[in-house]
């Protein structure tokens, strides 16, 4: 047995601003790791080799059903997402045979004919986004990276302009919540019901004036055959709001930080545009929008190399440590947007693997070639010490990234 | 009734769903790409089971072709 007394610590401060080499740690000292969570000191288990974490994430031993399965003390600290709403119910959550028939209606969605359909309409909110960005006195890659997501996800699911905002601002309020607030908890369960809301409201838009957007899709999958019902219909139009504006917005926000870390990379994709779905894939693998996995929960007592993990134990699946293991990828901290190789686990993998991959790959794959492309001179506009990750356990997400757009015309 | 289970690995991504879903019919390689553990299907719970995986794949890369 490993001895975890001389552990760097999960998700403190030190911890936000350079994981990376905690997990090195933990993946050669303690890759099946004890831990207790800060919220409601609950005990857990974090994964942090490749192949421990792809096997916990393909394992039917474990469910993501919190609510169901999880310990006493991880019921009681809150943790569960969306408890008591039809947000703790959403597909991210569901156990086969429930997550085989409303996955399968959902998938109909996201056919890659259906996702070829969305080229256009990326390509022209990312013009717009630049447009925007160009005439910004303060041009922050964040607001970039925010934007496009929203105006997709708007757009695709057919949203009513009116509505978006607050939509936007209840999403807002449920991610980033602050913790230091002491009705934090309250908080977020407002804004989980709002979202619940707005899905509801646009199931009623669109069962009145069904249009070729991604709802009407779904109204048709519980109307017409009636395998949906009334709240997974709900739950997933919910699920589908949220699940792709935060995600991808860090995920473009990242990459962009990525290449400014590595000039040779910007300089690389700048001119060979055409290597942008390798890139793709490599941003996701640096350094993806999910630092872990959602809390898969042990059904049973079982062990993990040897390590006992008793049932109802949240094990954390350490994503972006995974896709840093040294084993797998040869200098993981280098970038290297021609890699190939081990696939990443940045969009999960298994049964609960990222729905929204495609769409993810098509934004990303568009946006940042077409901003190096835009201001091919671009840097930072504050010392890189400046640039800082929120402290976030589930998001790798940045809250700004300031630039000049074209440092060359300032000093002409 | 006969089925032949193939992946196609031109669009495979190896999101694993397959794998996850009902690994007695698919496995992932050791390059994270889908592969079929068994191509000629004829038990009925074995098409059953393939059929349900093929509208989930993320990326339409299960194919379940008749051979009679």
């Amino acid at each position: 047995m490993q001895t975890t007394e001389q552990a760097p610590t999960l998700f403190d401060s030190a911890y936000y601003q350079d994981p990376y080499s905690v997990y090195d740690w933990l993946r050669i000292h303690d890759p099946v790791h004890r831990f207790r969570f800060g919220v409601g000191d609950v005990p857990m288990v974090f994964l942090s080799r490749y192949d421990d974490v792809r096997a916990l994430l393909s394992d039917q031993r474990f469910s993501n059903d919190g609510a169901a399965w999880g310990s006493e003390e991880f019921k009681r600290s809150g943790m569960i997402f969306g408890a008591g709403t039809l947000i703790g119910r959403i597909l991210t959550v569901l156990d086969p045979p429930d997550h085989t028939r409303v996955r399968k209606l959902a998938m109909g969605a996201f056919t890659p004919r259906r996702v070829a359909t969305w080229k256009e309409p990326v390509e022209r909110i990312i013009n717009e986004t630049l447009e925007r960005l160009e005439k910004s006195d303060e041009p922050d890659v964040m607001d970039f990276a925010s934007r496009i997501p929203a105006d997709v996800t708007g757009e695709i699911l057919g949203f009513p302009l009116k509505r978006f905002a607050d939509m936007l601002d209840a999403i807002e309020r449920a991610f980033h919540a602050d913790p230091a607030n002491p009705d934090n908890e309250s908080v977020v369960a407002a804004a989980f019901e709002e979202i619940v809301s707005y899905g509801r409201e646009l199931i009623t838009e669109k069962r009145r004036n069904p249009g070729d957007d991604l709802t009407s899709v779904f109204v048709q999958a519980r109307d017409g055959e009636d395998r949906l019902s009334e709240d997974e219909l709900v739950s997933l139009v919910a699920v589908m709001i949220m699940a792709g504006i935060d995600t991808t917005r860090n995920l473009i926000g990242s990459a962009v930080l990525a290449l400014l870390d590595h000039p040779d990379q910007f300089r690389l994709l700048r001119e060979h545009p055409e290597l942008s779905s390798t890139a793709v894939e490599e941003f996701l693998r640096y350094d993806g929008a999910f630092c872990v996995g959602l809390f898969r929960l042990a059904k049973e007592d079982l062990e993990i190399r040897g390590v006992p993990v008793p049932a109802g134990t949240p094990v954390v699946a350490g994503l972006q440590s995974a896709n840093n293991d040294p084993e797998e990828y040869i200098d993981p901290r280098r970038l290297d947007i021609t890699r190939t190789g081990q696939r990443h686990l940045a969009l999960g993998y298994g049964l609960h693997n990222c729905m929204g991959a495609a769409l993810a790959r098509l934004e990303t794959g568009i946006a940042v070639p077409a901003l190096l492309r835009r201001f091919p001179t671009m840097r930072l506009s504050v010392p890189r010490a400046e640039i800082r990750f929120e402290e976030n356990w589930l998001l790798r997400s940045l809250p700004s990234l300031p630039v000049e757009l074209r440092p060359a015309d300032v000093t002409r | 009734m006969r089925k032949i289970l193939s992946i196609d690995t031109t669009v495979c991504k190896g999101a694993g769903t397959c794998g996850a879903m009902h690994p007695q019919l698919f496995s992932v390689g050791d390059d994270g790409y889908a592969v079929a553990r068994r191509t000629d299907l004829v038990d009925p719970a074995d098409i059953a089971a393939a059929a349900s995986v093929v509208d989930v794949c993320p990326t339409e890369a299960i194919q379940l072709t008749s051979v009679d």
